[in-house]
């Protein structure tokens, strides 16, 4: 079990680590592109294609290690004014929400990328990229901040969070 | 379902998932999922929502914003910024609240390179907030400039929105572009005066700490060694511009590229500095981009409900006076933008909004600049404002929306008074491209 | 009681190509009435274009009109159109139109009502006079064009470097030399305000529209026999009337960009045919090496230079 945990933990960060990744190679992937066009040089015809992709690979990277550092921007002034129980209970309400929310539309995303495989769907942009990557990412991210939450709800770590700020 | 109703189901909706501290991102795709089942219907509609979705983010426009992130972070933990602004400090001395209007400064300059009103703010934020939480700057004097002048991006040209309202209206791109200038510096001076009018009524709020004078030998030494090399950022990000190297988006991987070799330079290029740039860059990144994913296609539930186009055909059904009507479209423009993107509010708007600009009269150019003003502002004005958002992401740790809002209201009271003087001094915007004709 | 249609187009409304179909909406309304009527909702701001495919097939909308190169990907055949040399009205008449019947259905699972606004023909754009070879056409090495899909290729034959710029920027990338020129339609380019900075213009144009009108195939199928026919009728008219208005807004906008100071470079004699032959020979290989089944009967129905 505790071997499990582990693992699960390292898929989380490495998720985030592979989207903060994605990041810095489209920043390089841009500066190779230009740098070659400018020069004259045949420029790197994947690398708009590629860079549009690492945007939701960061997002959907990031999401689910976001939520478990309470990193997703959400309103807490109004309900902080109800009394303990009260504010509680509807907090956890709002996590099983997302949880049945994220879990639900991951679950139809992985859907769609095994239709999209199945039709054989290409995404014709600078490159030809497999209709099934945007939908694979979208259902990871999603299937994935469900279990974080999840997490959430069992560690009973409810309380909305203030981890974010670049000063954390 | 009548158009109220729908509105009704889906803005309330969504106001009372976020009230009740749901985060923004799920919220919104809470409500989408109500809305899909009741107007959609069924899992196709559901299917159709995921699909949408997942085209949403996988776009180019939207690169700037994580890779001017990465540039004002990297900026920050290499120690850069802290070198510029003590040199500053030396060179300024004393003024209170300096680096608020540097803020203001230095985000004017850079919006006139970046077309992106949440790529300046993510820059801005990550850029200036560490270095004025350090220096004693209250929370409001931080974050509001920041949000103010982040949102200028997108009136001073270049300015994507420009070209997108200018195409979608038929309204001259480039006469539209230039006529952006002067009301995006009248609002910058705006700005500075609004800085100006909160520190004498709250000294504390602002440090005026006073730094020794230094002798001119200092001050030229300072400048040289710490200012003038962080020309090159300015060169890699205007300079490709200028020169035909790059778009302003390809430019901003350039402007990161600047800031690694001039931390290499410094011998201040830490692996400690680029895990947390790319740390804190991301964590932004994926908070802004999941809520453009759940708002997007949020808009598009409106747009199909018929609550957007039933919103707008009764707003502007009322036989009234061009001001009257002016003023009905700004407000039809200001709750919207409570809820929606600002691209899809000009598809929404424009086919109606045009004909009448038409009919009344009124100059198309001059509206041209009026309806961008009334945009940025919808970026800053809650709940859904995606400045607001992001400044929650790079303000100081434990920021509320609620602080961000207030943070910004001043600066939004400019905008506003800003547009009642287009409206009384329409040359204000018309003169300069009347000049170039 | 009337039958409600629920029509989405790949175009924001005030667009030029999205005010043909509105044309369109108006009069098949008008011929429909007390039948059907066809309720316009709106364009990318109620559907991504990218995704109006699957929402025509999953029944969320009942009609979408837009260009095919959306779900070139999924359904190849849309390059006989790219690629085509005639009018849909001749296209129609050689069998064509029913064989891209059969491959929306295959391919989209949709029902094909229409192939509206053809003639329209694409050019490509320059901000700078280009090199000429000794044979009299155009040598575009070294000059960088905006990259789309349908161009990539030919682009590449004809030597120039691709890049990717998203349209809200082409503006600035046009004034800054970012990029030296785009492939687009005669009609449309004024749109933008990109004639500031695009002086020159090469002739002959290549390419032509692909743009359709298709239905959820089950809403097609539940029509009354009546409805069917009315559409029908309507599209078919439509596919005359659209071509005749863009004859006359081709004619206008070519007008209207040379008394504006567009150069027109025009490529002649054997020169005019090899430029052609490299632009059409693009088109038809991608839907050649698709595997398509429809590839010899498509291009005899289509193509007949
Ligand atoms: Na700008
Ligand atoms: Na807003």
């Amino acid at each position: 079990m505790r071997a499990l945990i582990r693992c699960y933990d390292a898929l989380i960060i490495g998720f985030a680590v592979a989207g903060a990744a994605t990041l810095a190679v489209s920043t390089a992937l841009i500066v190779a592109d230009v740098l070659l066009r400018n020069f004259g040089l045949q420029p790197l015809r994947f690398a708009s294609a590629l860079v549009e992709y690492a945007m939701l690979a960061a997002t959907m990277g990031g999401a689910p290690w976001l939520v478990r550092r309470k990193g997703h921007v959400a309103v807490g002034s109004l309900i902080e004014q109800l009394p303990g129980p009260a504010y509680r209970t509807i907090l956890v309400s709002g996590m099983i929400l997302s949880l049945g929310v994220c879990a639900f539309l991951g679950w139809r995303a992985m859907l769609l990328a095994a239709d999209a495989i199945d039709r054989g769907a290409v995404d014709i942009r600078s490159i030809d990229v497999p209709g099934w990557v945007a939908y694979a990412l979208l259902s990871l991210g999603l299937i994935l901040c469900a279990t974080e939450f999840l997490r959430l709800l069992i560690l009973g770590r409810t309380a909305l969070g203030n981890q974010h700020g670049s000063g954390a | 379902m009548d158009w109220p109703q729908a509105a009704v189901l889906l803005l309330g909706g969504i106001v009372v998932l976020m009230a009740l501290g749901v985060p923004v991102a799920f919220a919104f795709l809470t409500i989408n999922i109500v809305g899909v089942l009741v107007f959609m219907g069924g899992m196709a509609g559901i299917d159709q929502l995921v699909d949408n979705a997942s085209g949403t983010v996988t776009t180019f426009t939207l690169v700037p914003v994580p890779l001017f992130m990465i540039m004002g972070e990297l900026f920050f933990h290499t120690g850069l910024a802290m070198r510029v602004f003590d040199a500053l400090d030396k060179c300024l001395g004393g003024v209170r609240g300096r680096l608020s209007y540097l803020t203001v400064g230095g985000g004017t300059l850079f919006a006139t390179l970046s077309g992106s009103s949440m790529a300046n703010t993510a820059m801005l934020g990550s850029l200036m907030t560490p270095e004025m939480l350090k220096r004693g700057y209250k929370k409001h004097m931080i974050m509001g400039p920041i949000l103010a002048t982040g949102g200028l991006a997108m009136i001073i040209p270049p300015s994507t929105l420009a070209v997108l309202l200018g195409s979608l209206a038929r309204i001259d791109v480039g006469a539209l572009l230039i006529a952006g200038i002067v009301p995006g510096l009248i609002l910058a001076v705006l700005y500075v005066v609004t800085i100006r009018i909160l520190i004498a009524r709250d000294p504390d709020a602002a440090p005026g700490y006073a730094t020794e004078r230094a002798s001119l030998s200092e001050i030229i030494r300072a400048f040289a060694v710490n200012v003038l090399p962080m020309g090159l950022i300015v060169f890699s990000v205007i300079g490709l511009i200028l020169l035909g190297w790059a778009t302003p988006t390809e430019s901003a991987a350039f402007g990161v590229l600047s800031v690694v070799v001039l931390a290499i330079c410094y011998r201040a290029l830490t692996w400690d500095a680029i895990v947390k740039s790319l740390t804190e860059s991301l964590a932004v990144t994926a908070m802004m981009f999941l809520i453009i994913l759940g708002s997007s296609t949020f808009s598009q539930v409106l747009a199909f409900s018929g609550a957007t186009s039933g919103l707008l055909s009764w707003a502007t059904s009322f036989d009234v006076g061009p001001h009257v009507m002016l003023f009905a479209m700004l407000l039809t423009l200001i709750v919207l933008g409570m809820f929606m993107d600002q691209l899809s509010m000009m598809m929404l708007t424009l086919p109606i909004f045009m004909p009448l600009i038409q009919s009344l009269g009124l100059d198309p150019i001059w509206f041209g600049v009026v309806m961008l003003l009334a945009l940025e502002l919808s970026l800053a004005t809650p709940p859904f404002g995606m400045l607001l958002f992001l400044m929650v992401g790079v303000g100081p740790p434990g920021t509320t929306l609620g602080e961000v809002a207030r943070a910004a209201a001043p600066y939004i009271a400019c905008t506003l008074l800003l547009i009642l003087l287009l409206v009384l001094v329409p040359e204000i915007a018309l003169f300069l491209p009347n000049l170039m004709n | 009681e009337e039958i409600e249609i629920k029509a989405v187009t790949a175009f924001p409304k005030p667009v030029e190509f999205a005010k043909s179909f509105a044309r369109f909406v108006e009069k098949a309304n008008e011929m429909g009435e007390g039948v059907f009527q066809i309720n316009y909702m709106g364009g990318p701001e109620v559907i991504p274009p990218p995704q109006q495919a699957q929402a025509i097939r999953r029944g969320v909308i009942d009609m979408q009109y837009g260009p095919g190169t959306y779900y070139l990907g999924e359904m190849p055949e849309v390059d006989a159109w790219v690629g085509s040399t005639v009018s849909a009205m001749e296209g129609r008449e050689k069998g064509g139109f029913a064989i891209m019947q059969e491959v929306y259905k295959e391919g989209l699972g949709a029902y094909l009502l229409a192939h509206i606004d053809t003639g329209v023909d694409f050019h490509i754009y320059l901000t700078e006079e280009p090199e000429r070879t000794a044979d009299g056409g155009v040598d575009l090495t070294g000059l960088k064009l905006r990259s789309q899909p349908i161009y990539r290729e030919f682009f590449d034959t004809l030597g120039a470097t691709t890049v990717s710029v998203p349209v809200p920027e082409v503006y600035t990338a046009l004034e800054r030399g970012v990029v030296d020129g785009i492939g687009w339609p005669l009609v449309g380019i004024t749109d933008l305000s990109w004639d500031e900075f695009l002086k020159y213009r090469i002739d002959p144009p290549f390419f032509q529209t692909d743009l359709a009108i298709m239905m959820n195939a089950e809403k097609w199928a539940e029509l009354p026999e009546e409805a069917r026919e009315i559409l029908t009728k309507a599209a078919i008219e439509y596919e005359k009337e659209s071509y005749d208005h863009y004859q006359t807004v081709i004619k206008e906008t070519d007008e209207a960009v040379r008394a504006d100071g567009m150069q027109v470079i025009d490529i002649t004699g054997d020169a005019r045919q090899a430029y052609l032959d490299e632009a059409f020979a693009t088109a038809w290989k991608r839907l050649k090496d698709s595997g398509s089944a429809h590839y010899d009967d498509l291009r005899d129905a289509y193509y007949d230079r």
